[in-house]
């Protein structure tokens, strides 16, 4: 068990010589086992801004973050990486991955600062093989389309086993196919028991959630 | 894995920026080598005190027949007088002040003149009896020259007591100047290579700010992603400073040693290859420290905004 809880989260972005912006207020959110929730809304709504403050890569102006219990602002930022790194798998917009290395070593970076590489590898190639991407293991990023290093990027947030995934628009650059196929491996995941949290503009991913955030 | 994601994202940075590492290389080059200068200067002032300090000696001038300076009235010293300040530096006055004197006469002036001026065309023109006579005085404690200065300014026959260590002080305080100057440039040098460090690091910074991203997610430490960084301003400062040291190695093989020594026809004191093999390192280390502080300031704050 790992909820993932947002109280009363206040996220406004001061800007010299103008009004602040104001992306939420006063917002709260359960994330529980074996849940999807989607954040709604159109592109510049603040879908990205909330998912961050809730990955703990971001500090809200006010208001709690809480993992399993575990208040993120009594931890350094150290602290809130390392248990990001083995609790949280974060997927930003556009399934980015570090250039110079291949799909099986990129989706085995988070082994990396715990010296697991080896341990994991078949994990790894497992994870690839399930997403579809097996084949492209020993390829660079340039040499794969944007789903496939998107599907790369979501190997490596799952290595580790997270309870919780975080992702950010999972389906924008993919055909419809794909994308509802994305849909249904997101659906898998929280029917085995990971709550997963969801930025999407896409209709069939935010009916597809079991609860939702609209945002304007 | 680990170390070569190190290294290799530190040489991903390096190849991306060739331009700024290029520009860095090049400025802690040109600083490091004024450091270099400063510290061979100091050295080469320390080494010329040792040496000639302890040697220069006090010289009191006896009146010749054309002086009319001091004492004089155109009238050579005479024996009594001679004898007279002889007895003066054997007195118990004076003698504890002095380690040993020796009298130069006329003859042994023109003979010293000779071999000193040989190429000159004023060794034509002198004679011996142009030269004054001299007691040349070795003091215990070159520092109290004062003494005999005040002693013997006074009396009869004698021209002029003069401390040859005040040649000594113009000249130290040419490369003293010349050594602040140095440093001067140096630091101006130093402040551009530390700002240049820090600018070039964040540019990197920035360019691979989305596999910084990346690295953050999968939970590497501030340190592990840092580092790479602040191998390159280290690296980039190491090359320049290697350059500044063979630089000063080059400066002291071949125009210190080369052509000063030709031009002054002295070996004893000049600053030589061991004195240079002994800046370098130093050299190294300082700028090593300074890109390494330079450089993690620079992406620490970078990552914190």
């Amino acid at each position: 068990m790992f909820p993932v809880e947002l109280a009363a989260v206040t996220i406004r972005y001061e800007r010299a010589g103008m009004p602040p912006l104001e992306i939420i207020a006063d917002y709260d959110l359960r994330l529980g086992p074996s849940a999807m929730h989607c954040l709604a809304g159109r592109s510049g709504s603040g879908k990205t801004s909330i998912l961050r403050v809730a990955a703990g890569l971001v500090r809200p102006t006010s208001g709690e973050v809480t993992w399993g219990g575990l208040a993120l602002s009594a931890l350094r930022d150290d602290a809130i990486t390392e248990l990001r790194s083995t609790h949280v798998g974060y997927l930003d917009q556009g399934g980015v991955l570090v250039g110079g290395l291949t799909a099986l070593e990129n989706a085995l970076l988070p082994a990396v600062p715990g010296r697991r590489v080896r341990a994991l590898e078949e994990r790894a190639r497992d994870l690839l093989d399930r997403l579809g991407v097996g084949a492209r293991a020993a390829h660079r990023p340039d040499q794969l389309s944007v789903g496939e290093r998107q599907r790369v990027a979501l190997a490596r947030a799952l290595l580790l086993e997270p309870p919780v995934l975080m992702i950010d628009e999972p389906t924008a650059s993919l055909d419809r196919e794909t994308a509802d196929g994305v849909i249904a491996l997101l659906d898998g995941l929280a029917a085995d028991g990971i709550s997963v949290l969801v930025a999407s503009h896409d209709e069939h991913l935010i009916d597809a959630a079991q609860t939702r955030t609209n945002l304007a | 894995m680990r170390l070569g994601l190190i290294l290799g994202e530190a040489g991903n940075g390096l190849r991306r920026n060739v331009s700024m590492v290029i520009s860095v290389i090049l400025v802690t080059f040109i600083s490091l080598t004024f450091v270099g200068a400063a510290i061979l200067l100091q050295m080469q002032i320390g080494q010329m005190k040792g040496y000639w300090y302890d040697r220069a000696q006090v010289a009191v001038y006896m009146c010749t027949d054309v002086d009319t300076t001091g004492n004089c009235s155109q009238a050579e010293a005479t024996e009594a007088q001679i004898d007279a300040v002889r007895a003066q530096l054997d007195s118990g006055t004076l003698a504890p002040y002095i380690e040993k004197y020796e009298f130069e006469t006329h003859d042994q002036a023109f003979q010293n003149f000779q071999t000193q001026f040989s190429d000159s065309p004023i060794a034509g023109f002198v004679t011996p009896e142009t030269l004054n006579e001299s007691f040349r005085v070795n003091l215990v404690d070159p520092n109290e020259a004062d003494v005999l200065i005040e002693s013997l300014s006074g009396s009869a026959g004698v021209q002029n007591v003069e401390d040859q260590r005040g040649y000594l002080d113009q000249i130290f305080s040419v490369l003293n100047a010349a050594s602040a100057t140095a440093i001067g440039i140096a630091v101006l040098m130093l402040v551009a290579a530390v700002l240049l460090i820090a600018t070039t690091i964040r540019l990197s910074a920035f360019s691979r700010r989305r596999e910084l991203g990346i690295m953050r997610l999968v939970g590497a430490s501030n340190r592990f992603i840092q580092t790479p960084f602040v191998l390159e301003g280290v690296f980039a400062s190491f090359i320049g400073s290697l350059l500044a040291g063979a630089a000063i190695v080059g400066i002291v093989q071949f125009f210190v040693q080369g052509i000063l020594v030709q031009t002054l026809q002295t070996t004893t004191t000049l600053v030589g290859l061991g004195d240079a093999l002994t800046v370098v390192p130093i050299l190294i280390v300082v700028g090593a420290l300074l890109a390494a502080a330079s450089a993690s300031v620079a992406i620490s704050r970078y990552l914190k905004v």
